[in-house]
Formats: C-alpha cells, sequence, structure tokens
C-alpha cells in the first residue's frame, strides 16, 4: 500500500479535527514523514479555517468586553485563574546529560521537519501503546499515544490551559531515566508535542509536562 | 504602543510584550466574530460569550506562542474558539440531540440563507457561495462535521453507513475546496468516485 494513499482517506477529518485520538496519531505520524500528505492536509485545513471566518459575527452583549478584561487583570495576579487550571505537583530533580538533550533535539528536530530517512517499509504504523495524561486531583488533561514506527513517534496532547509558554515534556525511562524531549507547541487552543523517538529511548514508559520551575502539571503511564 | 489601528500581526506583538492597549484591542476587535462562532456551533447565546471569553483569555496569554508564518491571527484567535465550543458542546451533549437546531446548520440548507450571505464580508460571502456549490448531503455532512461531530456521530445524525458519512465528509471538504479555489486546488481535487462500496453523496 502507497502510505500517501493510506491516509488521503483521513487528512479530511485531521484537518476537521475530529479524528479519535489513535487516528489522529497515526496521521500526525505519517504526515510528519510525508511531504505529499503535508501538503495535502494543509490545504484542507486552509479551507477549515476560512470556514471558520466565514461564520456571521454577533454583537457582545454590553459589558461583555468589560468583563473579559477583569478577568485578564485577575489573570495577572491569581495563582489559578482558569477554571481547569491543576494545582501543580514537585518534579523530582533528575536531568539527563546535555548531550543526550542536544541529540534528542536535533533528532525531533529532524523528524518533524522530514529529514530522518523515509521508511523503507510501506506497512502502515499502528498504536503501540497509549496513556492518559492525569493531573492533580487525578483529572484527565489529555493523552499521549506511542506508534509502531522506527523509530517510535509519540504524540503528546494537552487540552488544558497552562500558564506560561515553555512547558516541557519529558520521558521517564527505566530506573526513572529523565529525558528531555522539548517544549510543547500551543496551537488551535491546545498543546501538543510530536516527534521520533531515539532509538535508545525506546524503553520510555512514562511522559510528564514539566513547567519551567520544575512541576509536573501532568503524567501518563503508558499501557500497551 | 500604539495598536488601536494596527495589523493584526502587530497586535499580537503587543500581545506578546504584555502591552494593555493590545489587550483592549484583541478584546474589542476579535469578540463579535468570537462571539458569532461559538454562537452558530452551541446555539446558546450565554455560553457562546462564555467560550468567547475563555478564548480570548488564552489568546492573552498564549499570544507569544502565535506564529504568523502559519497563518493570520484571527485563524488562530477563531481556532482556539471553534475547539472551545466543540469541548463544550460535548461536555453539554448528555442527551440525543438534532445537529440541525445548530444555527451552522443553516449554512447546510437547500435554499440560500439570504440573511447570511447578506451579512457576510466579501470573503466570507465567497466562502458561502462556494459551500452552496457541493452536493446538500455533503454539505450537511461537511457543517455537522465542522461543528465536531465524528464520522460515527454524523452517520447517527443522517442515518446512513459510517463509510457513507467519511465519504460524505471527505469528498465534501475536497470538493468546497476546489469550489473556493477554483483551478488552483482542481489539480488536487478528490475524485468523486465511491471506494470500497461506499456511496459518494
Amino acid at each position: 500500500m502507497n502510505p500517501g494513499e493510506h491516509v488521503r482517506d483521513l487528512a479530511p477529518e485531521l484537518a476537521l479535527g475530529t479524528l479519535d485520538g489513535n487516528q489522529r496519531a497515526l496521521v500526525m505520524a505519517h504526515v510528519a514523514e510525508c511531504p505529499a500528505c503535508r501538503d495535502d492536509v494543509a490545504g484542507l485545513t486552509e479551507i477549515v479555517d476560512l470556514l471558520t471566518q466565514a461564520t456571521p459575527a454577533v454583537t457582545p452583549s454590553p459589558g461583555f468586553e468589560a468583563r473579559v478584561q477583569a478577568a485578564m487583570a485577575s489573570s495577572e495576579t491569581a495563582t489559578s485563574a482558569l477554571p481547569l487550571r491543576l494545582a501543580p505537583v514537585r518534579a523530582p530533580q533528575h536531568r539527563r546529560p546535555a548531550w543526550w538533550m542536544l541529540i534528542a533535539a536535533a533528532l525531533i528536530a529532524a523528524a518533524i521537519t522530514g529529514v530522518v530517512v523515509r521508511r523503507l517499509s510501506a506497512e502502515p504504523d499502528r498504536l503501540v501503546a497509549s496513556a492518559a495524561m492525569i493531573g492533580a486531583g487525578g483529572k484527565n488533561v489529555g493523552s499521549a499515544y506511542v506508534l509502531s514506527s522506527s523509530p517510535k513517534f509519540v504524540v503528546v496532547t494537552v487540552s488544558y490551559s497552562l500558564r506560561g509558554d515553555a512547558y516541557n515534556l519529558q520521558g521517564i525511562g527505566a530506573g526513572g531515566r529523565v529525558v528531555e524531549l522539548g517544549a510543547l507547541d500551543w496551537t488551535g487552543g491546545q498543546w501538543h508535542w510530536s516527534g521520533a523517538l531515539h532509538a535508545a529511548d525506546a524503553d520510555l514508559t512514562t511522559f510528564r509536562v514539566v513547567s519551567p520551575s520544575g512541576d509536573i502539571f501532568c503524567e501518563g503511564h503508558l499501557s500497551s | 504602543m500604539v495598536v488601536y489601528d494596527s495589523s493584526d500581526e502587530v497586535l499580537m506583538a503587543g500581545l506578546a510584550a504584555g502591552d494593555e492597549e493590545a489587550a483592549r484591542t484583541l478584546v474589542y476587535r476579535f469578540s463579535p466574530r468570537a462571539i458569532g462562532l461559538a454562537y452558530q456551533l452551541l446555539g446558546d447565546r450565554s455560553a457562546a460569550e462564555d467560550v468567547a471569553q475563555e478564548a480570548l483569555l488564552r489568546a492573552w496569554r498564549h499570544a507569544s506562542t502565535f506564529d504568523a508564518r502559519r497563518g493570520s491571527a484571527s485563524t488562530w484567535v477563531l481556532s482556539i474558539v471553534r475547539n472551545l465550543a466543540i469541548d463544550t458542546m460535548r461536555m453539554r451533549r448528555a442527551e440525543p440531540w438534532d445537529p440541525a437546531t445548530l444555527p451552522i446548520a443553516r449554512l447546510a440548507e437547500p435554499a440560500a440563507a439570504a440573511d447570511d450571505l447578506a451579512q457576510a464580508r466579501d470573503d466570507s460571502n465567497r466562502m458561502l457561495v462556494a459551500l452552496r456549490e457541493i452536493p446538500v448531503e455533503q454539505r450537511r455532512a461537511l457543517v455537522m462535521a465542522f461543528a465536531g461531530l465524528t464520522s460515527v456521530e454524523v452517520a447517527a445524525a443522517e442515518h446512513i453507513p459510517l463509510g457513507t458519512a467519511k465519504t460524505r465528509i471527505r469528498t465534501g471538504l475536497r470538493r468546497l475546496r476546489t469550489a473556493y479555489l477554483g483551478d488552483q486546488a482542481g489539480a488536487s481535487a478528490e475524485s468523486a468516485t465511491p471506494t470500497g462500496g461506499q456511496v459518494a453523496t
């Protein structure tokens, strides 16, 4: 099967945002490596964006703008401005050597930009493990997916608003080994990280979203 | 920093720099469209304003992550609105409901929604006209998917097989792209030929 053909059927639903987590992860893994499908998804996403802008405007009710500005003002001083914000828990201070971070960052960047060597096999990726990302109070705030590609491809999404712009994804391997995977990207109201893992990091069983100060926002333990 | 009359992109730069005037301008500039989009997807004015408020707060808070190379500021803000509205709708959808009752379903009606067309801006008008060029069954499936329904939910709402729902959504979006972009999209438009025994209507 032509891998490009494989996701062409799902590209419209990816652009519309209606794929479930598993399918979304599979398609994103393919799109990261396939320029043709990436262009296809980009073109369809453009149309969805234009449709978003085609809906008629509605005049706000009196006082709406003042309410939003008041919420902004209180958000600047409050520790928890959003109703769904979770209280952080303290992260352990494990850190990988810097050279590992450089290698991981280079591999992730290469995978995302399509520079990695395309897989020789035309076998479609499949989901090999997943996890709910759990925050304080046991709340489910997102998902993590690991695909069977070689190297393994990881997609992590967090649907809740995080304070600040520098939340990072960590992977936890055997013996508590911590791998810094990089900063989450914020698009469409959702935090997101996706990329290929180095072969040496295939043992990662836990993923954590960590604040700049080292607090764990949420954590997911993979299950097959 | 004077941002009131500036472009959306300059406004976003002001937000990222923590400019208070930029924050006020964000609210006044985007509130009508944010509420309008949320209302189309929720059909509830109060809930639409709650969603719009939360979306504007998130846009303000995360303005430094906005990348103009990946799209316009209005697209960025409205995509936040749409995702929040869909999340809200999913949380409220405990009971069986009829997607045809949503305001946005008017876009899928066979007859022209004259009010919508009259109120629309030129670029929006062009999109609404393009939408009307695709078959009504595909338009209905596409509008439902745009409102956040999965293909399974579209199939249930339309009383059609899942494969047919997927085909209608897929073909509808590709045809909309062709209708809107014309020849630019023609080369990549998908054939309407059904696959796997599915009905491409």
